[in-house]
């Protein structure tokens, strides 16, 4: 009962110091550890919290961190709206802190950004790339995202605000998502409190369109049948090292539930030769 | 004709103008320093003036009352003469600004005469700086329905600069009859001339005055000022809502004009001297309900310390904590701190940042609450209390240390001060959560996991519930905080209730033998308290009939005080 809010045996939390204050990171570490060490990041508004399942598994023979990105999850906020630079620069910070060495990055959506920034601006660290999503947009589609996205959320007494998110998270669960894992992702979008547009702002301010062909490190995006099925699919022509795997068959709810399946997947390409 | 010109546009002789540095840059302002000022008894008062405008109104009152006091009106920052923020601000911002200005010119305490948008600064500032503020006047102080407060958010799109400027002007023309409809009939033009002219000096960023001052509303934050305040309710368009602001006010009381309108700071400086003197200078006894004359032991001229979070290991997974210690190493015994529930050490950090400027002051998320992971078994108190010492050990040694507990972690805490007097040396709690045998199991029947259901039944009852307890004292941002924090718990967030309704305090209160201070705050929990106290035995009380839910963030510094005072002599 209640799987969804129990923590992993096998996951450890901590902190770290960071140019914002403190990072929260959730961490898996194998006995015997034999790959490359992966660092995931979240989609926004949730945190690492909604990956421990993906972060347990690859914690097998590998060392996993999902990093809780400023301001979202327990790590602080920075002082300003941020951008994906910021948010790569204490991922970098992290991968410092905790002696990565030599690292793999995967990102969810928003996260996935961030990713592809660390590979950018870290080449020297950041081996190999995972995204899940990379949506390409028109010019058109970008200034429609960035004008929903910057209306400040106000609330009254009866928190609409609370019951909209809850509202959201239920047109996007797929039937077979436990009504308590989006308790659980609401719980968690909700802590970003009122800087909680700051991360969709910092995604919408950053292009796939101009951020993959920069990308030397080898790259597989996951295509998932989710909100971005239509924009991601425009990134293909954009991987020059690396490739897209269409998974038509799952949504919005694989990395929670079908976290053993993908693993496989990442590990494929991670792994291999 | 001509008098009114003098009147309106000529400065007063003892109205000198200068400028400081302040949060933004310079800022400007007017003063009037009576012929012996060494002599003058009463405090500084400020201006604030609402907006668009500037301080200009204010000189007629700032001649007059400068007579027996310094009188000062200042521009805020972006209006008049004064230095721009960077960017949008808000209230606290400007408050923050009139903190820097209030420092720049060495003042110590001071009045405040906060005129619309001025008076939420006031309010704010009193808020963020109440050692400062002695008595509190506003001009005009409209509350407003959350509908309202929307609608003028859309109105304010009209004051927002336009890419092109008309070049007949006509911008400035349709301006003119767009605001003089505020204004009674019978104004003086040149009255209304000159306020038009000072309003325009805000240029494309005058829209930043309202854009903050409709982002607050008086209700929110007036239960929480418990400086003395006067109402001026003046028949300038904001008659009702300025009526609707008295039952929010803590210590003060509202004085109807109707027959002042907009623009009375000018035109009727003289008869609100005589106002303002009566109710700056009267007696402090005059009728107004007063807090218990009781004041706070000064803090200790030491700077608040960080606040910095951890996990560790102990026998129920990894616990989370907050802790806050002196730079160098603690002088004062640690204290442990133990929040309610179903909230989490989050609450603390204010209590942290001031007890960790001499001491290790260390507050863990209780096990299910905030990041702490749930223990595997629902625990009871005693169990609870047998985690605690693991976090004592871990993160004090052998003690023995002081606790501070709120509500649950106020039974947490006498649990572990009656079985572990070794590691406990002092006990503080907020509130006794005494409740007798039939008490607890009708609470106890009503503490259980509310499943999610897919219209949000859940949620909307656990907001709406979490509103009602603490609105009266708290903002909306501080019960969302709280909210957010309530659901961090999920299935398991019902535990700390459950522990405390299964917890039989009659048997373990006779043994604590620490000295127990008990903090009492209006929270709904006053008599379970009263029962208590015949079964300790060495407990002394501070009565807060003042203060409710969220009192040891909002009045950190005074809680500090009480703490330091029990914990340190």
């Amino acid at each position: 009962m209640h799987a969804v809010w129990s923590s992993l045996r096998a996951i450890k939390r901590g902190y770290a110091p960071c140019r914002f204050g403190q990072v929260h990171y959730r961490i898996a570490v194998p006995k015997a550890a034999s790959r490359t060490p992966l660092v995931l990041f979240h989609q926004t508004p949730t945190s690492g919290r909604c990956y421990e399942g993906l972060i347990a598994e690859l914690g097998r023979d590998r060392v996993a961190v999902a990093m809780d990105t400023p301001g979202f999850g327990s790590s602080d906020p920075p002082p300003h709206p941020p951008t994906i630079q910021d948010y790569a620069a204490v991922a970098g910070e992290l991968f410092d802190e905790l002696d990565l060495g030599s690292v793999d990055v995967m990102g969810d959506h928003t996260g996935a950004k961030i990713a592809l920034e660390t590979a950018i601006q870290r080449p020297d660290r950041v081996r190999r790339v995972v995204l899940n999503a990379a949506p390409v947009y028109s010019d058109e589609e970008l200034e429609t995202l960035k004008r929903q996205d910057v209306a400040v959320e106000n609330f009254g007494e009866a928190g609409e605000h609370i019951l909209a998110r809850w509202n959201w998270a239920m047109k996007q669960r797929a039937p077979e998502t436990p009504l308590e894992a989006v308790l659980l992702e609401v719980a968690e979008s909700l802590r970003a409190g009122a800087n909680v547009w700051h991360g969709h702002h910092a995604a919408f301010g950053y292009q796939h369109r101009d951020g993959l062909p920069k990308v030397m490190q080898p790259l597989l995006v996951l295509h998932a049948k989710d909100d971005l099925w239509v924009p991601t699919a425009r990134a293909r022509p954009l991987i020059s090292n690396g490739r897209m795997v269409d998974l038509p068959q799952w949504g919005r709810e694989m990395l929670l539930l079908r976290y053993r399946e993908v693993a496989e997947i990442v590990r494929g390409f991670l792994d291999e030769a | 004709m001509m008098g009114d010109a003098a009147l309106y546009w000529r400065k007063p002789d003892n109205v000198k103008r200068a400028y400081v540095d302040g949060r933004y840059g310079q800022m400007h302002y007017r003063i009037a320093v009576p012929p012996h000022e060494d002599s003058s008894d009463h405090p500084p008062i400020l201006f604030f003036h609402q907006s668009p405008s500037s301080g200009r109104p204010f000189e007629g009152l700032v001649s007059e009352m400068g007579r027996d006091r310094v009188a000062i009106a200042v521009d805020t920052p972006g209006f008049g003469d004064s230095d721009p923020p960077p960017a949008p601000p808000t209230i606290a911002d400007y408050a923050a600004a009139m903190t820097s200005f209030i420092e720049a010119l060495g003042l110590e305490k001071v009045d405040i005469l906060g005129d619309h948008t001025g008076a939420k600064v006031a309010v704010e500032l009193a808020l963020q700086q109440p050692d400062r503020v002695r008595r509190l006047v506003f001009n005009a102080c409209p509350v407003y329905s959350p509908e309202k407060m929307a609608e003028m958010m859309t109105h304010l799109e009209a004051e927002r600069p336009k890419d092109v400027i008309p070049d007949d002007g006509s911008h400035i023309l349709h301006r003119w009859k767009g605001t003089k409809g505020w204004y009674k009939d019978d104004a003086p033009m040149e009255l209304y001339n000159r306020d038009f002219c000072e309003s325009l000096r805000g240029l494309d960023l005058a829209w930043y005055g309202h854009n903050a001052a409709f982002a607050v509303n008086h209700a929110d934050n007036l239960p929480h000022v418990s400086q003395p305040i006067l109402i001026l309710c003046p028949d300038d368009g904001l008659w009702e809502a300025t009526k609707a602001a008295e039952p929010h006010l803590r210590n003060g009381r509202l004085l109807e004009l109707p027959q002042f309108g907009m623009g009375a700071v000018s035109q009727h400086s003289i008869e609100l001297a005589k106002i303002l003197r009566g109710f700056l200078d009267g007696p402090a006894d005059d009728g107004m309900p007063r807090e218990p004359a009781r004041s706070a032991p000064a803090a200790p001229e030491l700077p608040p310390r960080p606040v910095v979070r951890r996990f560790f290991d102990t026998r129920e997974k990894q616990v989370h904590l907050r802790s806050a210690e002196p730079a160098q190493s603690g002088r004062g015994v640690p204290v442990l701190c133990l929040h309610m529930s179903p909230v989490s050490s989050r609450n603390f950090e204010p209590i942290l940042e001031r007890l960790g400027s001499d001491r290790l002051a260390f507050a863990p998320d209780i096990p299910g609450f905030g990041e702490s992971e749930a223990p595997s078994r629902r625990p009871s108190i005693a169990d609870l209390a047998d985690i605690m010492t693991d976090v004592i050990r871990a993160v004090a040694g052998n003690g023995p240390v002081d606790v501070l507990g709120d509500h649950t972690g106020a039974v947490i805490a006498i649990d572990l001060a009656a079985r572990h007097p070794d590691l406990i040396r002092k006990v503080a709690v907020n509130t006794v959560p005494y409740f007798n045998a039939e008490e607890r199991a009708a609470r106890l029947a009503h503490t259980h996991y509310v499943e999610p259901s897919p219209d949000a039944k859940h949620l909307a009852d656990k907001w709406s519930g979490m509103v009602k307890a603490y609105k009266p004292s708290m903002s909306m941002r501080e019960v969302e905080r709280n909210f957010v924090e309530a659901l961090r718990g999920g299935p398991f967030g019902h535990w700390g209730h459950h522990a405390v309704f299964s917890y039989d305090m009659d048997e373990i209160l006779p043994k604590v033998a620490q000295p127990m201070l008990i903090l009492r705050p209006n929270d709904g929990l006053e008599e379970n308290t009263q029962r208590a106290l015949p079964l300790i035995q060495n407990a002394k009380m501070i009565d807060l009939p003042q203060y409710a839910y969220g009192y040891m963030e909002q009045h950190a510094d005074e809680i500090a005080g009480y703490l330091r005072e029990f914990l340190d002599v």
